[in-house]
């Protein structure tokens, strides 16, 4: 095909995608300036913040009274209830009781890469052992973590990238080892650093700050160059196999960038018309955290951790040998171990309750309303097939709190792998759950 | 002083109103779309021809077009209405350059992304069929996920930077070079399996 063959052919996109194109950057753009302005008030009245942060994770917990003394973040409560004046009962509290479970929805919802509108998510794998899952805890309680708002520092930064342009330059082969610092608005809010060392677009090492991160990464979508050739496994290969193909390769990786692992983690994403992903997570452990949940799938890109780890990137095709197609080096800056805390130890749902709270719908699969589930094809999770531990970070909601995560498979995508539904129902007690999908089906029979 | 005040006080128009102003064949429906639009449209030229008098040119005959589209037209999106039509207005001066010389735009660069399937720069086939391309890459793109969709359309059809769109969604340019990697894949099977010679 013809470079201005392919340009009429997109002259002719179907308007359609270009208007829900304009519409969403629109919606980015203004999102990214209510963030700027929601920051410029939050820094003028940093006591309003303040208070908003203690009532935050406080929410979430049970059978405490507010008693209106100054109470520390983690230990203080808000009524689930109010009195009706009038009748004297205690009534269900739309601004308190049912805010804690919509601060569980919202975290849902948080996510771009994992914002289901529905009731549950499609996840595409092509059989369950390749869902790569965190097991159900044997403890009676599991941590909720809060974590607090960070601008990495400028001199960090310029030392984390001394620290390795000189080896990723030699080890990519990206000729200069020159950078320029740019400062940039992070999504969430607060600053972002970005630098590039490279004399090639096409072949550069992107340097990053934000948060309390510093992260540098490498893509070649031809495959990375590794002592003259590129690096594969296959997607059949079991863990153990792909560790043992990639032992030479993640030496290294390792010697050079001067990392040790302690752990691994193999985590296959499939999807329905793309070439599967399969990343290699090599983490060294601070020993503040726990090796068990804080890295686990789905919140090592989303949430702040305070170890250090390299990710392996590996991109394929159907039926082709996946190739190492990037490289990520993450590493925490210094106080991390400040940056997010142990809010509370929360009791862990029983298993069988959240398997009730499922049966009866009551699901945060994004969309609130159980009725509303007429935009997807029901789903019965009451005989689902998998269920692990999941934990979800909010954005706007500086909160990180374990789920359970149901799946069902549904069936086969025309590529022949399997579908499966994924809903979620939190793994700790939080208050007003069942009132708030209660409310939730009355105002569906209001409508 | 008194201008200049009133010039900065001044707020776009509702799209709404703007299209009404077309259909009132008010002139200043294009003094009120350049208002509001024109810094976004000549990025999106800029972004494909490199060149501010040639974005010049693309936002005069996107004016233009529209005059003489919008009525009958009426466009449900207007920003996207004319994002398609400096599109088609750039793309045009965009090869017509690049029978001269290179062309060092962000549509150059978007293009070498896509070697695997676009192999050289000559002149249309004459049994070449856009129309039918066109609904072969919207039925692709159609299936992608919100996001993919999102990076794809910003990437090849309003040759964004990458840089922009990893701003945008929040995301590291690593991030957003990945997806596209793995969206090429899946776009060159498809267009293999549609017939088309890669």
């Amino acid at each position: 095909m013809k470079k201005e063959e392919w340009n009429e052919g997109m002259n002719r996109l179907d308007s359609g995608l270009v208007e829900e194109y304009v519409v969403e950057k629109d919606r980015l753009s203004k999102k990214g300036k209510r963030k700027t302005m929601w920051l410029r008030v939050c820094a003028a009245a940093a006591c309003l913040v303040t208070a908003a942060a203690v009532a935050l994770i406080p929410m979430l917990r049970k059978g405490e009274t507010n008693t209106g003394e100054n109470v520390p973040i983690g230990e203080m409560s808000t009524p689930a209830t109010e009195v009706n004046t009038q009748s004297g009962e205690q009534e269900p509290n739309e601004e308190n009781a049912f805010l804690n479970a919509q601060t569980v929805e919202r975290l849902l919802k948080d996510h771009s890469s994992r914002a289901p509108t529905n009731q549950y998510m499609e996840i595409y794998a092509p059989s369950l052992d390749r869902i790569s899952i965190t097991p159900l805890p044997d403890t009676e309680t599991l941590p909720v973590y809060s974590f607090g708002d960070s601008d990495p520092s400028m001199d960090d930064f310029k030392a984390f990238i001394d620290k390795y342009a000189d080896s990723a330059t030699s080890f990519f082969g990206t000729g200069s080892s020159e950078y320029e610092i740019k400062e940039h608005e992070y999504y969430k809010g607060g600053t972002e650093y970005s630098a590039y060392i490279g004399e090639s677009i096409y072949n550069d090492v992107g340097f990053y700050a934000h948060e309390n991160e510093f992260f540098f990464a490498y893509h070649s979508s031809k495959g990375v160059n590794i002592n003259g050739g590129t690096v594969s496994v296959s997607e059949s290969d079991t863990d153990d196999e792909i560790m043992e193909k990639l032992k030479d390769t993640i030496d290294v990786i390792c010697s050079t960038f001067g990392f040790e692992y302690t752990d691994f983690r193999i985590e296959r994403t499939y999807d329905e018309y793309l070439p599967i992903y399969l990343d290699i997570h090599l983490a060294l452990y601070t020993p503040e955290e726990p090796e068990m949940p804080i890295n686990t799938y789905g919140s090592i890109w989303t949430r702040p951790v305070r170890s250090r780890y390299i990710s392996l990137g590996f991109d394929a095709g159907k039926g082709e040998e996946a190739i190492l197609s990037g490289i990520w080096l993450h590493e925490c800056a210094e106080g991390s171990e400040d940056y997010y805390t142990v809010e509370a130890e929360e009791k862990v749902l029983d298993l069988a309750e959240a398997e009730e709270l499922l049966r009866k719908g009551y699901v945060f699969g994004g969309y609130g309303c159980p009725l509303c589930m007429a935009e997807q094809p029901e789903v019965d999770f009451t005989d689902y097939d998998l269920v692990e531990i999941e934990y979800v970070s909010g954005i706007t909601e500086k909160i990180s709190i374990p789920f359970y995560a149901f799946y069902k498979y549904i069936g086969d995508t025309k590529s022949g792998l399997g579908t499966y539904a994924k809903t979620y129902v939190p793994a700790v007690e939080v208050e007003g759950i069942n009132e708030y999908f209660e409310k939730k089906i009355e105002n569906h029979h209001k409508k | 002083m008194e201008l200049q005040k009133a010039k900065t006080a001044r707020t776009p128009l509702d799209d709404e109103k703007i299209i009404s102003l077309y259909f009132e064949r008010d002139e200043k429906a294009i003094e009120e779309t350049d208002f509001k639009y024109r810094k976004y449209l000549f990025t999106v030229a800029y972004n494909i021809i490199h060149d501010r008098l040639g974005c010049e040119e693309c936002l005069n005959d996107t004016y233009l077009a529209s005059w003489n589209a919008i009525p009958p037209s009426r466009p449900a999106v207007l920003k996207a209405f004319l994002v398609t039509v400096i599109r088609r207005a750039a793309v045009r001066l965009y090869h017509k350059s690049m029978k001269k010389s290179a062309v060092p735009s962000e549509m150059t660069v978007s293009l070498s992304e896509l070697e695997d399937f676009i192999k050289d720069d000559g002149d249309v086939d004459s049994a070449f069929d856009a129309e039918r391309l066109g609904q072969v890459i919207s039925d692709f793109v159609r299936l992608l996920p919100k996001r993919k969709r999102y990076i794809f359309i910003g990437r090849y059809y309003a040759s964004q930077p990458i840089a922009d769109i990893a701003g945008e969604l929040g995301v590291s340019r690593s991030t957003v070079n990945k997806e596209l990697s793995a969206i090429r894949s899946a776009l060159k099977e498809k267009l293999e399996s549609e017939g088309y010679s890669i």
